[in-house]
């Protein structure tokens, strides 16, 4: 989760306004507004910090990692661009087909 | 391309153009707006019977008062259309940037079969979707830059 979102969840469930958290951690309200628009990125120190201040800690943990949408980006790029756009048609009349079998009827 | 309209291609489509795998449901596009540009697009629009689709009428629309023209687009940054093709947006001033011009100089130029178009350059796709924030476009920010990587791994930037 990017550290722009985890600020955001953490403030959004402590219920403290971008002004009420920035006087907690003793950060300017800017930094804050910064950092949930996506146009910072603050240090692990300053995420902590931020968090704390908001009443959470933050839990690392190493995970393997998750190349999906890599992959699906590497097969993207190997296509021509006419082919790209083919495919989302093809998904697109897929999805549009797709019909919910009413709960009765289920087997 | 039949009304030579100047426009970028922005959003989905122009992501998925680029090599982005997200789907997507709607065409969005930044037209030049020279007058000449505005007279040409609304010729295009009152050909493909294009309707205006405010917020809550997206699935009908409603035709404008009378035919589109360049002064349908006056003091508008953003219009929703519904189209026979589908849904269709055009924004002369995307969020974060002063519009076509601004876009122009990175635009990426792709072919289609025998069409040529130009697309926005994955660079100004982030900044309008840092401008305009909101968990869903920032959301979409960690792709692009994946996307990004791998671009210019390839020489494709």
């Amino acid at each position: 989760m990017a550290a722009w979102a985890l600020l955001r969840e953490a403030r959004a469930q402590a219920r403290l306004s971008q002004r009420a958290l920035a006087e907690r951690a003793e950060v300017a309200q800017s930094e804050i507004a910064r950092i949930e628009g996506g146009r910072q990125d603050p240090s692990l120190t300053r995420l902590e910090q931020l968090l704390r201040a908001a009443g959470y800690d933050l839990k690392l943990e190493l995970v393997p990692h998750d190349d999906h949408d890599e992959r699906l980006i590497r097969q993207m790029l190997a296509l021509p661009v006419a082919e790209r756009l083919d495919s989302l048609e093809e998904q697109s009349d897929f999805f549009a087909s797709v019909r919910e079998v009413p709960r009765g009827a289920r087997k | 391309m039949r009304h030579r309209v100047r426009f970028i291609i922005l959003g989905g489509i122009a992501e998925r153009m680029l090599g982005s795998p997200r789907t997507t449901d709607d065409f969005d596009i930044c037209p030049a707006a020279t007058r000449a540009n505005l007279d040409r697009l609304a010729a295009m629009l009152n050909d493909v019977k294009a309707l205006w689709a405010p917020s809550g009428t997206e699935e009908t629309g409603f035709a404008p008062v009378e035919s589109w023209n360049a002064a349908s687009f006056k003091a508008q940054t953003s219009l929703a259309l519904i189209t026979a093709y589908g849904k269709f947006d055009l924004w002369f001033r995307p969020d974060g940037t002063t519009g076509y011009d601004d876009l122009l100089e990175k635009a990426v130029e792709v072919e289609v079969g025998v069409l040529k178009a130009k697309v926005v350059h994955l660079e100004d796709s982030m900044r309008i979707k840092r401008t305009i924030g909101g968990t869903k476009y920032l959301g979409h920010l960690p792709l692009l830059r994946d996307l990004q990587r791998q671009r210019r791994e390839q020489g494709l930037d």
